[in-house]
């Protein structure tokens, strides 16, 4: 079961009342997400997260986690509301820095409505291609320690059909004797037969 | 004059609540002289989360009480019976003694349990206690199983009180005192026993099918006390709304006293309408909870539970953002699979309330315990009896669904 989220584009050409008045356009408790590049990019992007919360919307962050191996920086979205992360892994870039950015939202907490400290939601998702697959299997092992709420595999070349059953199936059963969830996405269903419960594109549904 | 016979009555809870069914036995005991003036009943409590096992069993052994009575739930009685054996090895002459809705004459195989009470405590545990004074036969004290020189026994079942009102409060007597109560994070508080449905996971009915009723002018009386003195109150009915005047007039009484003291309130959702959810607004009584179990047909059908999902949907949205209503799951129901668990999590989370999702426990001497062939079902050996699998939930999904749930609950719960 996965929740999906309408994502509020927050690009430096959009006005601060634009994007309130789309926020508006919600009903509470309704799920947005924004990209940290776009957010990051504008002086007001914290304000833009307050708003949201205010408007008792369930807020997610986009994020290659970089920005937030800052602690400050991880504890002012946090403040600011944003209490759902999904930090993208890419592969092909140095992760020393996602890293610690996930390490840092992972441990900050914030205080719910009833003052008791939460811990944030943070899923990982690790982004494949044919090139890195061969890395994909230690990065997970590095990872599962950490404790992330779920990851999420995916193929970012959906139309090579290059990876193996064996390769998901290997990476699935150790998360799940890890106790941690773990989705496929883009993966072709034929090589998903037996583990449809991963299979992402089987859960999504509308939220409002 | 005689020394007084000492009583330790006991239990492992899980949180700080109130352990109820302890107080009544005392206050229903006492009620009779004779009880009062020959026994010292002494009411002891642990928590599982603060307390070790060994810190227990030091406790019991230093009272030495002639007689201990420990009160059994599926969530101690594996820890209730590893204490029995301890407390035997070190005070061989106590009479270890376990009630409660989890016990069975089973249990007298084990090492340290002298005696069960089974059914409804309260009129046995004070026959068992006049039994003792007088020389009575214990084998005409209905209720009660026993060891005798490596035999059990069973004697024949109880009839239910039939005027619940006959068990005195422990509240309005001074049995439970106001120091002792302030102890606790909340009281669990019964406003009624027993249950016309007969939901096949679920005891309830099986303990007890015919309703009755605490009196209105009593729980007036009890609601006034607890809640004049701030303190928090758990219903554990079945549910409360078992008739709609009933839950109103309940409403009322509460109305002019509650701060939001009215913690839990189970209701069942097809008796609801705008006026019951309104009254219980004007109550405060605004965290309340709601059993589902599954939206699957086939399911609800082997669980003798059906439910009309529109109107279940319909009943739901009455109540607004004033409320924290929490709807409870289970994974692991006959009828089930992995998608058809996401299928219920789905319609449920579109009703945007709490969710309480837990794994089915094949319990003793519940109506799926009887059908476990049937449905094929694998289950713990020890109590919480927890599901393995059944015919349509094998045990990789049943495994999947408990982490997909775990996952799903943290980023769902959130922010509600």
């Amino acid at each position: 079961m996965i929740l999906t989220y309408q994502h509020i584009k927050t690009n430096t050409t959009k006005e601060f009342y634009e994007i309130k008045k789309e926020l508006d356009s919600y009903n509470r408790k309704s799920n947005v997400c924004f990209y940290e590049k776009e957010l990051s990019n504008r002086t007001d992007g914290t304000q833009i997260l307050e708003y949201a919360k205010n408007k008792a919307l369930r807020i997610k962050i986009i994020s290659d986690g970089k920005i937030f191996s800052n602690q400050e920086v991880a504890n002012l979205y946090l403040r600011s509301g944003a209490h759902i992360f999904e930090i993208e892994f890419d592969l092909n870039k140095d992760l020393k820095e996602t890293i610690r950015g996930f390490q840092n939202i992972k441990k900050s907490g914030f205080f719910n409505k009833f003052r008791k400290t939460i811990k944030a939601f943070v899923a990982v998702k690790i982004l494949i291609t044919k090139q890195d697959k061969k890395i994909v299997s230690s990065i997970v092992k590095q990872i599962l320690p950490l404790e992330p709420d779920r990851i999420i595999l995916k193929n970012q070349q959906p139309k090579t059909n290059l990876i193996s059953k064996n390769f998901f199936k290997e990476i699935i059963d150790t998360c799940i004797q890890n106790n941690i969830w773990i989705l496929t996405e883009n993966v072709p269903i034929n090589l998903m037969k037996g583990y449809e419960p991963h299979i992402i594109e089987l859960y999504e549904m509308k939220n409002d | 004059m005689t020394e007084k016979k000492t009583i330790l009555l006991t239990t492992i809870n899980q949180s700080k609540e109130l352990p109820l069914a302890l107080y009544y036995l005392k206050a229903y005991a006492y009620k009779f002289e004779d009880i009062k003036n020959n026994y010292e009943i002494t009411i002891q409590d642990f928590q599982k989360k603060d307390t070790s096992l060994k810190d227990i069993i030091q406790t019991i052994i230093s009272i030495k009480p002639q007689i201990i009575g420990f009160s059994c739930y599926i969530w101690n009685i594996k820890e209730i019976l590893e204490v029995c054996v301890e407390i035997k090895k070190h005070c061989k002459k106590t009479s270890v003694w376990l009630g409660g809705p989890d016990v069975s004459e089973e249990y007298l195989h084990q090492e340290g349990v002298d005696l069960i009470i089974f059914g409804e405590g309260e009129e046995t545990f004070y026959e068992l206690l006049d039994y003792s004074l007088k020389d009575k036969d214990i084998k005409k004290i209905k209720g009660v199983a026993y060891k005798k020189e490596n035999e059990i026994y069973k004697n024949p079942s109880r009839e239910l009180i039939n005027d619940i009102d006959t068990i005195p409060s422990p509240f309005l007597t001074g049995i439970a005192d106001l120091k002792t109560l302030k102890k606790y994070d909340y009281l669990l508080f019964e406003t009624r026993r027993g249950c016309t449905f007969k939901c096949a996971f679920c005891k309830e009915s099986v303990k007890s099918n015919i309703i009755r009723y605490f009196s209105l002018e009593r729980l007036e009386k009890e609601f006034d006390f607890l809640l004049k003195n701030n303190l928090f109150i758990e219903i554990i009915d079945p549910f409360l709304n078992t008739s709609k005047d009933r839950l109103i007039k309940i409403c009322k009484i509460i109305e002019k006293r509650n701060k939001n003291n009215i913690v839990w309130v189970p209701l069942i959702y097809n008796i609801l309408n705008e006026e019951t959810v309104l009254a219980l607004k004007k109550a405060n009584m605004n965290r309340v909870e709601i059993g589902l179990q599954s939206t699957n047909l086939e399911t609800l059908k082997n669980i003798n539970k059906p439910i009309n999902l529109e109107l279940f949907k319909e009943k739901i949205l009455l109540f607004d953002d004033y409320f924290t209503v929490h709807i409870d799951l289970i994974i692991g129901l006959p009828g089930d699979d992995f998608f058809k668990f996401v299928e219920t999590l789905k319609f449920t989370s579109s009703l945007n309330k709490k969710i309480l999702i837990e794994l089915l426990s094949v319990d003793n001497n519940t109506p799926l315990r009887n059908n476990a062939k049937k449905f094929k079902m694998t289950f713990q050996k020890e109590a919480p009896y927890h599901i393995i699998a059944n015919h349509s939930f094998s045990e990789n999904e049943v495994k999947k669904a408990l982490i997909m749930s775990k996952s799903f609950m943290k980023e769902y719960a959130i922010d509600l």
